[in-house]
């Protein structure tokens, strides 16, 4: 369809700004060639692009004042009052400039306002749910549509047989029929815009929005067949017309797709090898769509099919392989410019809708079509919801259905298409330009409007918004293979039966194809929750600032009997005390009387740990690496200094004992330690300190080259998820039941010597410190919502060097460690004080390790009682090594104790 | 395999006569041996559902008798609770038994690992797996005896919802 379009091709306001110009212009043309201008004012260089930005700029300006008010935004949609705003700005240039300007041209339209919003919603898509109705959606989108297109074009074409229609509407049946296709098609910028405010639930969500993606194909064949059987007139379109006119339905619809799908593993197959690059990841992603989109557009395929499955078909992909940041970039550079789309598309659509020269209007047309698109599109829901519950597991109910009838909202492609009919052929064309602006306009703001309330009063269910949850992506998993292996003993090879053959193909093949090796290797969808929990709950834990941390180590190690049953302990404390409001210096007030030790604690953390500037960084800009901003190198800092603080106090407890001074063990205990452990851990020649917990058994803390720490902390290719690399194994002497301390060659009684309280300790004076507190918590991790503590704060630690690891690369010990290490750490880190007052401060066993040295008491033999633990850092981040380049590496080894 | 026409009225409640009849054909075709039950190495000589992870578990609480087949009224109660009509609490209670490999009531720590790995296979590692399997347990454990009960489990499955999606065509 939009061949066409092509020649209209221009910036929508370029050629606009003529009545701006001749004011701004100083210099007038007829002058000599002067010498030197100190000052040239070049409207005409930078018009284009500058009026672009200008509009876009209003647009947003214009999306901020609405958004002043929480109580208009909750009762009228953004996209109505973007129209509104659009017909006041239209209004005011029409009155300045004395001719329209500005409008909705379908060139611009469909090249560069479209694609960015339906890749975001093709890419964001929720695969899932798109699939599981996938029939529904395909049943609305192609029947649903050629109903509505017939149906309308038809009766409004009875409407003017019957004279209800003015005869100065010049049009026959093909004519109507014209414009029934292209005024039946949902919108999908127009439902997106409204739904996404609604929050009906995901079921009807799907199908409504993704009924708007596809019908796509449907209206492009539509309209095409109809413009080029009015061009021919209708008395030459013979049979085989009609006939290919349904095969190009599936030319148009599955080239479309396909064209689509290609370029989506063009776009994984290329972004599993940038590594190298990080830079250019999200930039692929766009181009490449953008590609499929205009590659569809030339072959005159359906364009917002081909970039639907682009996105679709390339997140799984394209997530697995880019960096974690290329990630955050995507999802943001793709939200922002389809969010800047739409604005300017609805605005446009207001302004556009000012041009009284371009529309003529017709009452009964007007009526007629508003009537008609509604009855049409409600029967046609009714009859094919009947239809399709025939066939459904869970049918679609009453309120479904008028929610859906009433959802069904038209929007810029219609608009942009009546602009794009021929006037020559289509006498009827301002005719059909008004009814469109109407139908428009009543379908995005009277419904729109209205849609919220009905929700509302009809009660449709809503959708709940939860995170994804373990619980339920592990019973999902389940209940899919459950449901699979029933369809295959009953031997019925449903939707199930495929979605298994398509999975199990897509690991064996296209995964390994497509994904980093690295990327493949980790990839499972309950890990990757399971890992996305473990860094929430680790930004949560960082919010609550250390205050859970000191309440359950003063608490916990004082009641040792109750170490069988810690982690329930645990979870009570922290659902007492989860409220993460700890650094709420008036919490602290409050609630004095049972926490003052602990706050003299906390305070003492908070003085000790404060973030003290000891070096200036070297400024570098790259182009083509990010290095991390000031804030991120102090939470790095912060932990670092953390973690040594920690370290010392490991050696001030236990190595008072074990030796008289912290030096540098013999290297051969270390290496003898080290067999006992496993081979895994090689370190480079560094003499480790071993240090051990009082309840944990052994710990080893092979602690490497602190001094070298600063690093080249702009490191090529550094990611934030490097550095510090936890390795937590089970020694088999350690699992010994009851023995405490299993590699105790080196520190025979780990008892602790409880550091008397110091003087300093017994006064609290956090009041002077109150300025100070601030600093521990980043701007970022402020912003998170605590998240449930109980629910696994116990894992929480384990991903803190996602948050702050300390700005060293990888260490060149790391190419000689097995890719599937590493890293667990003690939940218990920072409450470690060495000033720490409480005589009991032994450090607790952590509840996850608990859990884990109990479950696996429990648990049949076949669990493997040497486990690793998990892996902290993104795997594909250790692949990389570049040897030689790092120095400070922190290689901490938990040897995981025995039961408690 | 009995006379189509002496179905107990439990077996008929979710079937129509087509339906049964269908998985009628279906279950002699199971049958090898013509026994009128279907062993588990019956079960498994189908080539297709070896590769099913979950079969094997499936099979098992279709098992009510516990006597290693699956008799013919075994399975229509089996594949019934997966009908549109099932009501929840079945369908919560056959997933539930999908973990519960001892039959005793309650998912340990162990169980759970188990029927992960048999759904994930190898592509996860057994450490990762125990992660998951404490982190889930300790999140369903309300009481905190380290397992989970059907209490438990279903009160959280059944907020989830998911569930409701334990429905397919037999």
């Amino acid at each position: 369809m939009l061949r066409a379009a092509l020649p209209l091709l221009g910036l929508p306001l370029a050629g606009a700004g003529a009545t701006e110009e001749p004011t701004q212009e100083p210099g007038s043309p007829g002058e000599p060639p002067p010498g030197l201008a100190l000052f040239r004012w070049q409207w005409h260089e930078v018009e284009a692009p500058y009026l672009v930005a200008l509009w876009i700029l209003v647009a947003s300006l214009a999306k901020i004042v609405f958004h002043l008010s929480r109580k208009v935004t909750s009762l009228v949609p953004e996209s109505c009052l973007l129209i509104l705003l659009g017909l006041a700005l239209g209004g005011i240039v029409l009155a300045v400039a004395k001719k329209a300007e500005y409008q909705l041209e379908p060139g611009t339209f469909f090249l560069f306002l479209l694609p960015p919003i339906v890749l975001d919603s093709g890419y964001f898509m929720p695969s899932r749910l798109f699939f599981d109705n996938l029939g529904a959606i395909l049943t609305y989108a192609v029947v649903g549509t050629l109903w509505n297109a017939f149906t309308t074009g038809a009766a409004l074409w009875g409407l003017q047989q019957a004279g209800l229609v003015a005869p100065r509407v010049q049009a026959g049946l093909l004519d109507f029929l014209l414009f029934g296709s292209l005024i039946s098609a949902v919108d999908p910028v127009a439902v997106l815009a409204v739904f996404e405010e609604v929050h009906v639930n995901e079921t009807l969500f799907i199908i409504v929005f993704g009924e708007s993606l596809l019908n796509d194909a449907v209206t492009v064949v539509l309209y095409k067949v109809c413009n080029s059987f009015v061009e021919m007139g209708s008395a030459n379109v013979r049979a085989t017309d009609y006939l290919k006119g349904v095969a190009s339905l599936f030319v148009v619809s599955l080239g479309g797709a396909a064209v689509g799908l290609v370029f989506a593993f063009l776009l994984a197959l290329t972004t599993r090898f940038t590594k190298r690059v990080r830079i250019i990841e999200p930039l692929l992603v766009f181009l490449l769509a953008y590609a499929a989109y205009l590659t569809a557009e030339m072959a005159s395929l359906s364009a917002i099919l081909a970039v639907t499955m682009c996105g679709l078909g390339c997140k799984k992909y394209v997530e697995a392989n880019i960096s974690h940041k290329s990630r955050t970039a995507v999802k943001y550079t793709m939200k922002t410019l389809a969010s800047c789309a739409e604005t300017v598309i609805f605005m446009l659509l207001g302004i556009s809708a000012v041009d009284s020269s371009k529309w003529a209007w017709d009452s009964g047309l007007v009526l007629g079509t508003l009537f008609f698109i509604l009855f049409f599109r409600a029967l046609g829901v009714v009859l094919q919801t009947w239809v399709l519950n025939q066939f459904r597991l869970v049918p679609l109910d009453k309120i479904d259905q008028v929610v859906m009838s009433y959802g069904g909202l038209r929007g810029a492609v219609a608009f942009a298409l009546v602009i794009l009919l021929d006037r020559t052929k289509v006498p009827a064309k301002d005719y059909f330009v008004a009814t469109t602006i109407v139908v428009v306009f009543f379908t995005v703001i009277v419904q729109g409007l209205t849609i919220k309330p009905l929700v509302k009063w009809l009660k449709v269910k809503r959708s709940e918004h939860h995170k994804p949850t373990l619980n339920q992506e592990l019973h999902e998993h389940t209940f899919d293979h459950i449901l699979a292996a029933v369809e295959d003993v009953v031997g019925h090879h449903g939707y199930h039966y495929w979605r298994d053959r398509w999975e199990q193909f897509d690991k064996k093949y296209l995964s390994q194809l497509l994904m980093r090796r690295s990327a493949y290797r980790i990839r499972d969808q309950i890990w990757d929750v399971y890992y996305r929990l473990n860094i929430r709950d680790a930004i949560s834990f960082v919010d609550q600032g250390g205050h859970v941390l000191s309440s359950t180590g003063l608490t916990l190690p004082s009641m040792p009997s109750r170490n069988s049953v810690a982690e329930t302990s645990v979870t009570n404390l922290l659902r007492e005390s989860g409220s993460g409001a700890c650094l709420d210096l008036q919490v602290i007030d409050t609630v004095r009387s049972g926490r003052d030790r602990e706050d003299a604690a906390m305070h003492h953390l908070l003085c000790g740990g404060l973030y003290k500037p000891r070096r200036r960084y070297k400024a570098s800009c790259s182009r083509h690496f990010i290095s991390e901003d000031a804030q991120e190198r102090q939470d790095k800092e912060v932990f670092q200094q953390n973690m040594k603080r920690r370290l010392e106090s490991f050696k001030s407890t236990k190595h008072n004992i074990c030796f008289t001074k912290s030096k540098p063990r013999p290297r051969k205990a270390g290496r003898k330690k080290k067999d006992g452990v496993a081979n895994t851990e090689a370190t480079n020649g560094k003499p480790p300190r071993d240090l051990g917990f009082h309840d944990t058994a052994a710990v080893i803390l092979t602690v490497e080259s602190e001094e070298e720490e600063d690093s080249d902390s702009s490191e090529t290719e550094k990611e934030d998820d490097e550095g510090i690399i936890f390795v937590a194994r089970a020694t088999s002497e350690v699992l010994q039941e009851g023995k405490i301390s299993g590699s105790l060659e080196v520190c025979p009684s780990p008892r602790i010597i409880p550091p008397s309280p110091t003087c300093a300790e017994k006064e609290l004076p956090w009041k002077s410190g109150q300025g100070d507190l601030a600093v521990y918590v980043s701007s970022e991790t402020t912003k998170i919502v605590p998240v449930d503590m109980q629910t696994g704060w116990n894992q929480s630690i384990s991903s803190l060097e996602s948050l702050a690891s300390p700005p060293c690369t990888q260490a060149p010990t790391m190419t000689r460690l097995p890719p599937r290490p590493r890293a667990r750490e003690e939940p218990q880190a920072p409450l470690k004080l060495p000033l720490s007052s409480d005589p009991h401060s032994c450090f607790a066993f952590p509840p996850s390790l608990a859990k884990a040295g109990r479950s696996r008491s429990e648990s049949s033999a076949d669990i493997p009682r040497q486990q690793e633990l998990q892996p902290l850092m993104g795997h594909e981040d250790h692949t990389h090594l570049s040897p030689g380049t790092a120095n400070s590496h922190w290689c901490i080894h938990f040897n995981k104790g025995g039961r408690l | 395999m009995g006379n189509e026409a002496s179905y107990p009225a439990e077996i008929c409640s979710h079937f129509d006569e087509d339906e049964i009849k269908r998985l009628g054909k279906r279950f002699k075709k199971l049958d090898l041996d013509s026994s009128g039950a279907v062993s588990v190495k019956e079960f498994t000589s189908m080539p297709e559902l070896r590769e099913n992870p979950l079969v094997q578990r499936v099979i098992d609480v279709f098992d009510t008798d516990g006597d290693g087949q699956v008799d013919f009224r075994e399975f229509i109660l089996g594949t019934s609770q997966f009908s549109v009509q099932g009501d929840e609490q079945q369908k919560l209670r056959f997933a539930f038994s999908i973990y519960d490999l001892d039959k005793d009531g309650y998912i340990s720590n162990g169980e759970l690992f188990q029927v992960l790995k048999m759904m994930v296979g190898d592509s996860l590692k057994d450490w990762q797996l125990q992660q998951l399997v404490d982190k889930t347990i300790i999140l369903l454990d309300k009481d905190g005896d380290g397992r989970i009960s059907f209490q438990e489990f279903s009160a959280v499955v059944r907020s989830l919802e998911v569930h409701k999606h334990l429905v397919t065509v037999v």
